[in-house]
């Protein structure tokens, strides 16, 4: 009877033989620990790159979207619950290798291959496997990820990765704790890591009614960001909506995620943009220097685009983020 | 009727202190542990060591 501990994330589950871990996905099988999601993903679909959100990443583009089921967080509002806290058995999905899906996503026109909707970092080795195919044939890969994961299994995906949107849930360790299961102190150290190692980095924070909606809140958020990774990485605030656990809150009040955007303004972050509320100016880029719309977005549309050569078009400010 | 209330409650403390055990531990049980048919719908995971019992 040998037990087992996986080290992928800081949760550090220790399985005796036919357990599973907190993810759901990784089993110890006959002493060594399984992935039961390689090769299995549960949804598919090509997106808009802005509805990862990237707004500075290849505007425009399409990504090949993928995920298995799973999650080592356990938010209360997940909005994709109904296949991250699922095991892989209580969901529909097919084989699909990965030279499959980077020959699906260049069929359908895909600059990029995204892990998203579920947790990447859950089944680690076949978005790696993915990843290393997708570069063999001139595709670039971004993961959508809480970022909860030990250094190590980051470092090598930061090696294989292009881009990765974070999602910073909150800047408390009581919110991780209550609302995630999970805890803060590591997601700091891996937004920091992304951004030491030079990948491309945008962050989203969900604002959620009465647990991370204060100006405190806002402030220390923001305050972090511009002392950890600089001003010039994109932050977005999403409006919450409510779903699984806390069905019982609110949809997140426009007034709050415009107060959200003014803080992060007057901390000196440069590009802040609001989520999931159609045609406000939260959608838009503006240059950091002149002020100008630089680019324009309705819903998961660029509408306009006065880029050039990864410059304003009107200034000619450098602006941060891949254009091309 | 006293006896029945206080022997209620002390199964209802012995449950809750279950539950609690059980959530702490962050596994998850399976009934049917794996045998050769779930080996080969399966891959061997990395990151992760082997604890000699």
């Amino acid at each position: 009877m040998k037990k087992v501990r996986c080290l992928l994330c800081p949760r550090g589950c220790e399985l005796k033989e036919g357990e599973r871990g907190n993810c759901r996905v990784r089993e110890n099988i006959g002493g060594r620990l399984q992935t039961l999601v390689y090769g299995k993903p549960c949804a598919m679909h090509v997106d808009p790159i802005e509805k990862k959100p990237f707004y500075h990443y290849l505007p425009g583009s399409l990504s090949f979207s993928l995920a298995t089921t799973g999650c080592n967080l356990h938010c209360l509002y997940c909005q994709n619950w109904d296949i991250s806290q699922k095991a892989p058995e209580e969901t529909a999905g097919r084989e699909f290798s990965p030279a499959e899906v980077v020959q699906a996503a260049l069929s359908n026109g895909c600059r990029t291959i995204a892990c998203t909707y579920s947790e990447p970092i859950v089944f680690f080795e076949y978005a790696a496997d993915i990843a290393r195919a997708a570069r063999e044939n001139n595709v670039l890969n971004v993961w959508v990820s809480a970022g909860y994961i030990n250094e190590r299994p980051l470092l090598e995906a930061l090696a294989f990765l292009d881009a990765i949107k974070i999602d910073f849930k909150g800047i408390t360790e009581d919110f991780y704790q209550r609302v995630c299961g999970g805890s803060l102190g590591p997601v700091l150290n891996t937004i920091k890591t992304i951004k030491q190692k030079g990948v491309w980095l945008e962050l989203v924070n969900l604002v959620v009614p009465t647990y991370n909606d204060t100006r405190e809140d806002f402030l220390r958020m923001c305050d972090w960001v511009v002392e950890n990774v600089g001003p010039d990485v994109p932050l977005h605030f999403s409006k919450f909506w409510p779903t699984y656990k806390l069905k019982n809150l609110p949809p997140t009040p426009e007034r709050s995620l415009i107060l959200a955007r003014e803080t992060a303004m007057s901390r000196g972050i440069n590009y802040v943009y609001l989520g999931n509320i159609p045609e406000h100016d939260g959608n838009n880029t503006y240059c950091a220097a002149c002020g100008k719309l630089i680019i324009a977005r309705s819903g998961y549309a660029v509408t306009e685009n006065s880029i050039i050569g990864g410059k304003c078009g009107f200034c000619g400010n450098v602006i941060p983020g891949r254009w091309e | 009727m006293r006896k029945k209330i206080i022997l209620g409650v002390v199964i209802l403390m012995a449950a809750l202190a279950a539950a609690a055990y059980l959530n702490r531990r962050q596994v998850i049980s399976r009934d049917n542990p794996a045998g050769a048919e779930k080996e080969s719908d399966s891959r061997e995971a990395r990151y992760y060591r082997v604890i000699e019992e």
